[in-house]
């Protein structure tokens, strides 16, 4: 996703602020990827391509006004994430986008534990240990997808950007306008729950 | 001493590196101990290398990048008439 030949965001804003066409078209090719793909993990995949044209539409309207305190594509993707979080605002009023039924705080069900805390259920031996051997099963990596749409909007779209994308927490953590600590919760949360979904699964293989 | 509940609680920020020198080496000594708690820990480095494997991007093609920069140029070439 990232655009090696994309100049700088110096060289780049005035051509876009100039209606510039090679401009629009060097940034669209560059982040119009990664915007659907936050814009997927927070609204689902029916109208993220939806939402990320609509956040082009803000992106340019809204460019006169950019104050430079992040860098473009920072920018960019917040105005995607907050199109997105917007939407599905609208779309369901009932949503929270942090919490979830099965979050009751803890990184583990406390079931797993005694009453001092070690381990009463401890976790299962995996059938597999390494990541390529544990991926090589389809029906683990639909686990893993299932475990995934599951997940509270937030809690995925950190995990995704964190750990399947490789982008830094602070980059994160100001496109979706969380606290690096709070993003942080977020993302230990939805590792451990993907985590016990693998577990889960290796438990129901013996 | 921290208990393995402990252990779960801070198994991300140790595999992040983000824990204080002191705690750091509290849970590498229950570590040492504890056979449970490093195959937790074990686990879940293993779950965040599984998601760093995971499919990374959604490839756009030509003429979805053709449509919206023919529409962003022409948004801007036809601006709102000025209010009077």
């Amino acid at each position: 996703m990232s655009h090696r030949s994309l100049p700088s965001d110096n060289e780049l804003i005035p051509k876009l602020l100039d209606n510039d066409e090679t401009a629009y078209r060097q940034v669209v090719s560059a982040y119009h990827g990664m915007m659907v793909y936050i814009a997927r993990s927070i609204v689902g995949d029916a109208i993220a391509d939806e939402v990320a044209q609509e956040a082009w539409v803000a992106v340019i309207k809204a460019l006169p006004k950019f104050e430079r305190r992040s860098s473009l594509k920072t920018w960019i993707m917040r105005i995607v994430s907050n199109t997105a979080k917007s939407r599905l605002r609208h779309e369901s009023r009932t949503v929270n986008l942090e919490d979830v039924s099965n979050d009751s705080g803890d990184m583990i069900s406390p079931n797993h534990f005694n009453e001092r805390g070690h381990w009463a259920s401890p976790p299962s031996v995996w059938h597999a240990d390494t990541p390529d051997s544990l991926l090589s099963s389809t029906e683990l990596q639909s686990v893993i997808d299932n475990t995934l749409k599951q997940l509270p909007p937030l809690q995925r779209t950190i995990v995704a950007l964190r750990d399947i994308q490789g982008m830094d927490m602070d980059s994160i953590c100001k496109i979706l306008e969380v606290s690096e600590s709070n993003g942080r919760v977020l993302l230990h949360r939805a590792r451990s729950y993907i985590r016990e979904a693998i577990d889960k699964h290796q438990r129901n293989l013996d | 001493m921290l208990s393995c509940k402990d252990i779960t609680e801070k198994a991300n920020s140790y595999l992040d590196k983000e824990l204080p020198f002191y705690t750091r080496m509290q849970v590498k000594l229950h570590l040492m101990m504890c056979v449970h708690c490093q195959r937790y820990v074990h686990q879940l480095r293993a779950t965040i290398n599984i998601l760093s494997k995971l499919k990374k991007d959604t490839p756009v093609s030509e003429h979805v990048v053709d449509d919206i920069v023919t529409s962003l140029h022409q948004m801007q070439q036809k601006p709102d008439k000025p209010k009077k």
